[in-house]
This record gives structure tokens, sequence and C-alpha cells, in this order.
């Protein structure tokens, strides 16, 4: 891309691109034998502007050259992690040390579902969670309702009546408000040991819940994730661009920092946390605007380990429009670059980290700094040619195209290519040209929130629950529609479902727990 | 001047130029627009059925293909099994299942081979040197000599697997099942998997009274459940330690000690004989139990895993997996749960 820049800003303007020979004279270009424009002679490139006034602004250039080659060095290290990455993938030993384990006395675990207004989604992981293949004793699904304004507490409490041994209510009506804060409240009435945390429009499958579970026996393991899949991928260009990138981040470079026991990171839903290693670590951070990339650093600084598996897949929804998308992703820039200037320092002087884990949990958190960091290279790249300074040239040039050829950290196109090859897809692989324009919207925001990150504030900003908008249909609605249903069977016949028969209590009380916060 | 013909002419060229720079840059995308329109490949990644492939053991796909075709009548219904001709190799291949009511007292004829998966209502007891593409078993199940299961094997009670057998996917018994030397294995799974004919030697009971509590300095620096060691460590014989341990390089049980608690080892852990862990055991690299050795949760191997003669693995009532990239299992070994290998398997001599 620079090099068209470089081109076309040559082809347009009127006096000819200098070329500087072997020699050091300057000759006029003769494009394949076009006639030279008659009244160009031997022209000297025009000297550096600055050396028409005083030598002593000379440094501004040179400072700009150095940043330059530093930018074009860090994509340069991106580039090549995120090369790394991808073979591992394709050509590398795999690791899934915990897929095999499907026997064991299975734990106690709690399975928390953070909630602000999702009467659309809710009932639908109610009944997913009611489904799944783990003992029904050991199993509780505490689904946290925060100030919900809708109908969310309504039907939480529908399931509550019905499944009162398993399904135990957190409603919280007051203190801060936010993900992180309403999980911080609900972990302290958390009996189990291991506590499983899912977003409300999450489907998890019948395995996923022992799947999870799993990689929480080893006691070095302080928390676990799995892969989230868009399951609203044909909706538009958005969702399939969406879902494309997703299959990069997690098939692609999630496992792959499994497999070289890097730093998987721990995503905030479809995972889980040890409580003891949560508490040696300080606890939910509620003033966090990503909870889970904070958590991440906070645990592997710890000694802690995160495993992650490709296996341990679940449905999710990602956003549908372009504003949703901006927001959730500005969020992320801010979370991670808050996480980087907090933990950075932590991670490099860690002494349960070995070099290389250190180096990428450093890279890890300063991934959304790439993208003020691209931008600020292209500005470069471009004033220092018009103000008459080859900066690039010999190897320097060529590590600048092939870096920014990659897009820099995002390294899109050849994660994704391989993740979707990985998947077994063929066809969605020609979109891949269409995620030039998701880098382009996720590059100026990120870039913007990353920058607003660094700057000090004189006041803190109030944190709100950041969530995404949902888009399932009618959820509301059909739960209501299922709810007459049910009723009516109930009294037209005795209970068939065994599952159902396991799982009630006629005599255990309804007793939703409130917060006292 | 503007209007001379050269320029006229290098103008030109640059439209052209540019319009073929445009073209170039824009082909990629034409393949894009087709497919955005087409829609041929926008289904969502399809993640739901793995569950019944990977968790459970018993075939749930080939059990609910059944159901549908009871009662009718089609090409799909099991065909029963006529002992008088039965499929030998280069016969065509059938196109339903195979239906064994009635078997007989005698093993089935050596060399068969069955092309589509085997009901067998009754016990079955195979003849060597056959292949199955897979077994279903309501009753006993007998593997001869030198038989090959291509995709799974279940049977309902017991399950005999004869010496010289590979076993490809999975194989599972809800009662019993013996895996005699020389087989091979992926996923095996039994309340009571027995390997080779040795009885399991019994197990050596060491009451806590009669060992010797270790104590060992927890190098985490912050007090949690575990006790984090830096350095090789052996627990000397006769001796117990008490917690969940993570070592960042190798564990070595010497002869009766024990643990009580999880155990991770980012290096190899070897158990001498009578060595025992009350709790799951996990290696990034191998995993050794010797002789009379016990362990009653996991153990998970990312490399070899090596089960010796007598050694017991789960507990009957408490179901557990030991599994590893390659595993060898010797004979007389007792593993309550499943075995997996994710490679390889065998039974040695």
């Amino acid at each position: 891309m620079l090099t068209m820049l470089v081109c076309c800003a040559a082809a347009v303007s009127e006096a000819p691109a200098p070329v500087t020979s072997a020699v050091g004279s300057s000759v006029a270009l003769e494009p394949y034998g076009l006639a030279t424009r008659p009244w160009v002679t031997e022209v000297e490139a025009p000297p550096p502007f600055w050396t028409r006034f005083d030598s002593r602004f000379a440094w501004p250039v040179d400072v700009m050259v150095g940043v330059l080659y530093g930018i074009i060095f860090m994509i340069c290290v991106y580039t090549v992690r995120h090369y790394w990455f991808t073979f591992n993938r394709l050509f590398g030993r795999q690791r899934n040390p915990y897929i095999a384990v499907d026997e064991t006395d299975w734990p106690e675990v709690t399975v928390l579902i953070p909630c602000h207004n999702e009467e659309a989604v809710i009932s639908t992981i109610l009944d997913a969670l009611l489904r799944v293949d783990y003992p029904a004793s050991r199993l509780r699904i505490t689904p946290v309702n925060d100030r919900s304004t809708d109908a969310t507490r309504e039907i939480i409490d529908h399931y509550a009546v019905r499944f009162p041994t398993q399904i135990l209510p957190f409603h919280r009506s007051d203190g801060p408000p936010g993900k992180a804060a309403a999980l911080k409240d609900a972990f302290t009435l958390v009996e189990s040991d291991l506590a499983l945390i899912f977003d409300a429009d999450y489907v998890p499958g019948r395995d996923l819940i022992k799947r999870l579970v799993a990689p929480l026996l080893d006691p070095e393991v302080g928390a676990v994730m799995g892969r989230v899949v868009p399951l609203n991928t044909p909706r538009n260009l958005l969702t399939r661009l969406l879902d494309m990138e997703r299959a990069g981040g997690y098939q692609v470079d999630q496992q792959a920092r499994m497999n070289l026991d890097l730093i998987p990171q721990y995503g905030g839903t479809v995972g889980g946390v040890r409580l003891s290693a949560l508490n040696s670590v300080g606890g939910w951070r509620p003033s966090s605007l990503t909870e889970d990339t904070d958590l991440t650093c906070r645990l592997v600084a710890g000694g802690w380990k995160v495993a992650y598996s490709n296996r341990y897949e679940c449905y999710e929804e990602v956003p549908e429009t372009w504003p949703v998308r901006i927001r959730q992703i500005k969020r992320w820039a801010r979370g991670h670059t808050d996480a980087a200037l907090r933990y950075v320092p932590l991670l490099l002087i860690s002494r349960h980290l070995r070099w290389r884990e250190r180096l990428d949990g450093t890279l890890l958190m300063g991934i959304y700094l790439m993208s003020p960091l691209l931008i600020i290279g292209w500005l470069i790249a471009i004033a220092l040619f018009y103000l008459g300074e080859h900066a690039l040239h010999g190897l320097v040039a060529i590590l600048a195209v092939a870096s920014y050829n990659t897009l820099g950290n995002f390294a899109a196109f050849f994660e994704i290519a391989a993740a979707v090859r990985l998947d077994g897809h063929r066809h969605r692989i020609r979109l891949l040209p269409l995620v030039l324009v998701g880098f382009l919207v996720s590059l100026f925001s990120t870039g913007r929130a990353a920058v607003s990150q660094l700057r000090p504030r004189k006041r803190r900003r109030d944190i709100v629950w950041h969530k995404t908008e949902r888009f399932r249909e009618n959820g509301l609605e059909a739960w209501r529609n299922g709810q007459i249903e049910e009723t009516t069977n109930e009294r037209d016949d005795e209970s068939t479902n065994r599952g159902a028969d396991e799982r009630m209590s006629t005599s255990a009380p309804f007793s939703p727990r409130q917060s006292t916060a | 001047m503007i209007f001379s013909h050269a320029a006229y002419h290098n103008q030109e060229m640059l439209l052209v130029l540019l319009s073929i720079t445009a073209l170039w840059l824009l082909l990629p995308f034409f393949p894009a627009f087709i497919e955005l329109r087409s829609r041929r490949d926008a289904e969502p990644l399809p993640i739901a059925d793995r569950y019944e492939e990977e968790m459970q053991h018993a075939p749930a796909q080939f059990i609910a293909a059944l159901a549908m075709t009871a009662g009718q009548d089609n090409a799909t219904r099991p065909v029963p099994l006529d002992l008088a001709n039965l499929p030998r190799p280069g016969d065509p291949s059938a196109k339903a299942p195979y239906l064994l009511e009635e078997s007989g007292a005698e093993p089935l004829p050596a060399g068969l081979l069955f092309t589509k998966e085997v009901l067998a209502k009754t016990a079955l007891h195979t003849g060597p040197n056959s292949a199955f593409e897979a077994i279903y078993g309501e009753n006993d199940l007998h593997l001869g000599e030198g038989n090959t299961v291509a995709l799974w094997l279940h049977g309902e009670a017991n399950v005999w697997i004869s010496a010289g057998t590979h076993l490809h996917g999975s194989a599972s018994a809800l009662q019993e099942m013996v895996v005699e030397k020389g087989c091979t294995f992926e996923r095996l799974h039994a309340a009571n998997l027995l390997f080779g004919v040795e009885p399991a030697l019994k197990e050596r009971p060491l009451g806590p009274e009669t060992l010797i509590p270790l104590a060992l300095e927890n190098e985490a620096g912050v007090p949690d459940h575990r006790l984090l060691i830096c350095r090789d460590l052996t627990i000397p014989a006769g001796h117990v330690v008490e917690g969940n341990l993570v070592i960042t390089e190798s564990l070595h049980l010497e002869r009766d000690a024990r643990i009580i608690g999880d155990v991770k080892a980012h290096r190899s852990i070897v158990l001498e004989e009578g060595a025992r862990v009350e709790g799951h055991v996990f290696s990034e690299k191998d995993v050794r139990l010797g002789a009379e050795t016990q362990v009653t949760g996991v153990v998970v191997a990312e490399r070899r895993l090596t089960l010796s003669r007598g050694c017991r693995v789960g507990a009957l009532g408490r179901a557990s997996t030991a599994c590893g990239r390659y595993v060898d299992v010797a004979a007389g070994v007792q593993v309550h749960g499943t075995v997996w290998a994710l490679e390889r398997g065998r039974v040695t001599q």
C-alpha cells in the first residue's frame, strides 16, 4: 500500500519522481518508451526543505525516521508472531491435553450467567444448561440479574420455580454497575471452587460443561477458555466478516498460544475460573473495562495457567450493525490498553513466567496499541516522502512493504485464511479481501480508543454495564408461548421428562438470593 | 504546449495505467461479491454434533438409526446374517447392517469381512483374522485373535478382546472388558477394564499411620491451595505429602510413597512400585506408573503413558480416565473407566 501511494504520488506530480542512480545523480523517469516531457532535462533532486532555512531543523526529520523505523520493527515483530502461530496450527504439534478426559469424579461447579436486560436470550441458555450432560447434583446455575428493567427477572424466576435445586438466581439491586462488579458480588455466594461463566446469548452444547471442567482438574490451571462460534453468521456482511475474524482469533491465535505453551487469554465467557486462584490474585476488579484481560494478566503473573482448546465450542451472537461493532471493539481496545499499562511491568518481572511467556504476554497486551502506531507510520512515511527524505530504501523498504502488506499486527489475511481452511470451509474464503473493510473500521476505532486510554483523565468516568446489543428475534415472545405450552402440558399429563423429574424437588422452597451489597 | 500531442498522449497513458491498477486491485473482490450474493458457504460452523461422537461411549447415532428403521421395510433395515453364507473378502459391499439373532455354540469361521455394522442380539464369538466395520452387541462379545474393528465396538454386557486384535475408534463395554496382549487400540471404556489374562495383583494396603509426612516449602509466594515446587522433586520411600502439587521439573515417587492431592509436573512423573496418588496426575511429558501403583483420579500424559503390571487407575464406582499420546499397557493393569491413546495404544507382552 505504501509503495502504491509513492507511485501514485509520483505519477500525478508535475515534477518527475526523483530516482537516485548508483552514482547519485538524478534522471527523469522514462517509463517503457513513453515520450519524455521535452521540457524536462537532467534535474537534481530538490534538497530537503529545511536546508533552505537552517540545519538546526534537521532533527525533527531524524526523529520521524527513527519513529518510522521503530514502527516498522514492531510491525515486523507482530508479523513474525502471527506467521509463527499460523504455521504452528498448520504444521506443528497440537496440544489438547484435557480433551480425552471423559470419565472422572466430576466436581461441583457453578455456572454464572451475568444478565442485564436479556429477555430475548436468557431462556435459551437456561434450557441449554438444563440439558447438559453433567451430574445434576454437582451443577448449580446462577443467573446474575443486575438491575434488568425488562422481563429478564420474570423469566429467571419462572425457571427457578420449576428447577429450584439447580437454578439459584442472584438478583442485584444495588452496588457498582458493570459485569465485573456483578460477578464480584455473585461470587461471594458461590460455594464450589469451580465456576463457569457464560454470557446470556450463548448456547452451550451437551458436553461443554464437562469439557470446560476437565482442565480445571489440573492444579496448575486457574482459568479455562473455550471457542466462541458465531451463530448469526449468515445475517449480513458484517456477521460474515466477524465469523472469519473470530475463526482467526480462536482457531489459530488462541490454539497456537496453547500449543506453544504461551499465554492463551481468558475471554470472560465460555470459560471458567478456579475460585481459589481468583482469590489468590485479588478477585474481580470492578473498575476494569475488560475484566477477562485483567484477570488473565494477574493469573499468569501469579503462576497460574490458562487452558484453551478449540474443541470447547459454544455459539454466540456477533454484532449485526456497524455502530454496535464499533462500540464493542472500542471497549476492547480501551480495556486492553488499560491492562497493558497496569500489567506489562508485572508480566516482565514475574518469576513464574519464562522469557517467551513474558514476551508473548507483552505483545498480547499491546496489540491494540498497534492501531495508532500503524496510522502514525503511514502518516510519517507520506510526510517524509513529501519532505524529500528517502527513508525507505534497501532492506528497510522490503521490511516496510512486507509488514504493511500483512496489515501490521492484525495479520488479517494469513491467520484468517488458515483458520477458515482449518474449519473445513471452502467458499467463504473468497470473502477474504472484504476483511479489509472490517480491518479499516477497526483500525480507526481501536486507534482512537487506545489513544484515549493513554491520555491521563482528570476524573474517573462512571462505569456502566457495557453489553452488546442482542439481535435474536422474538426471544421473549417465544418464551412466553413456551410458558403457555408447558403449563398446559403439565396440567394434562404426568411429567415424562426424566431429566426434569431428577431436577425438580417439590419439597425445596423457592428462595432467590438477593444482593445485600 | 499543454495541448500538444505528447502531453495528451501521456495523460491518456496515465489513465490507462490507473485503470489497469484499479482493475488489478479490484480483481480479488469479484469472487468476494459473488460469494456474498450467492451465500454458498454462509452457515455457522456445526458444533453441536460432536457430543455423541466424542463423549458418549455407546454409538448413539447407530442406535437412533436402528430405532428409526424398526418396523419399516426399507433398504437400511438390518438384514439377518445367514450363517451358511457368510461374507468373505471380495464379496460385494452390503447396504444394511448385519443382524445376528442366533449364533450357535461355535465361533464364526475365520477370515470374514463385514463391510457394514454387525448387530448381535445374542452372544457373539468371532473367528480369528476377521474384519468388521463396527459391532454392537446386546449380549457378550468375544473377538477372536487377529480381528480388526474399523470404527467402533460396543457391548451391553462383557467384551473379550483376544490377542493381536486391532481396535480402531472406540471400544466400550457396559460391564467388563478384557484386552489381551498384542492388541492395539485407541479408546477403551468399561466399568472394569482388564489388560491381559493375568489376574490383577491385589493392592497392598499401606495405612497412613505407617507413612512419614513430608513437609515441602511452598515457592508460590502467596498462600493458595497448591504447593509450587520449582525443581525436581523426589518423595522418598514411605513418605506422604498432603496437598496439591505443581512441579516445574520432574516428579519421582519412590517405593510406597504417597501423595494425597492432585499433581502436575512440567516434566516426567514416575511412580515406583507401590506408590499411590489419591488425586489427579498431569504431566506435560511422560508418566510411568510402576508395578502395583494406584492413581484414584485421572492420569494425563501429554506424551507417553506407561502402565506397568498391577497398576490401577480409578476405582469401582469411581470411574476415571488414563490418556496419553502413546499408551503402553502391560498385562495385569486394571482401569475403571477410559483408556485413551490419542495416537496409538498397545497392550505389551
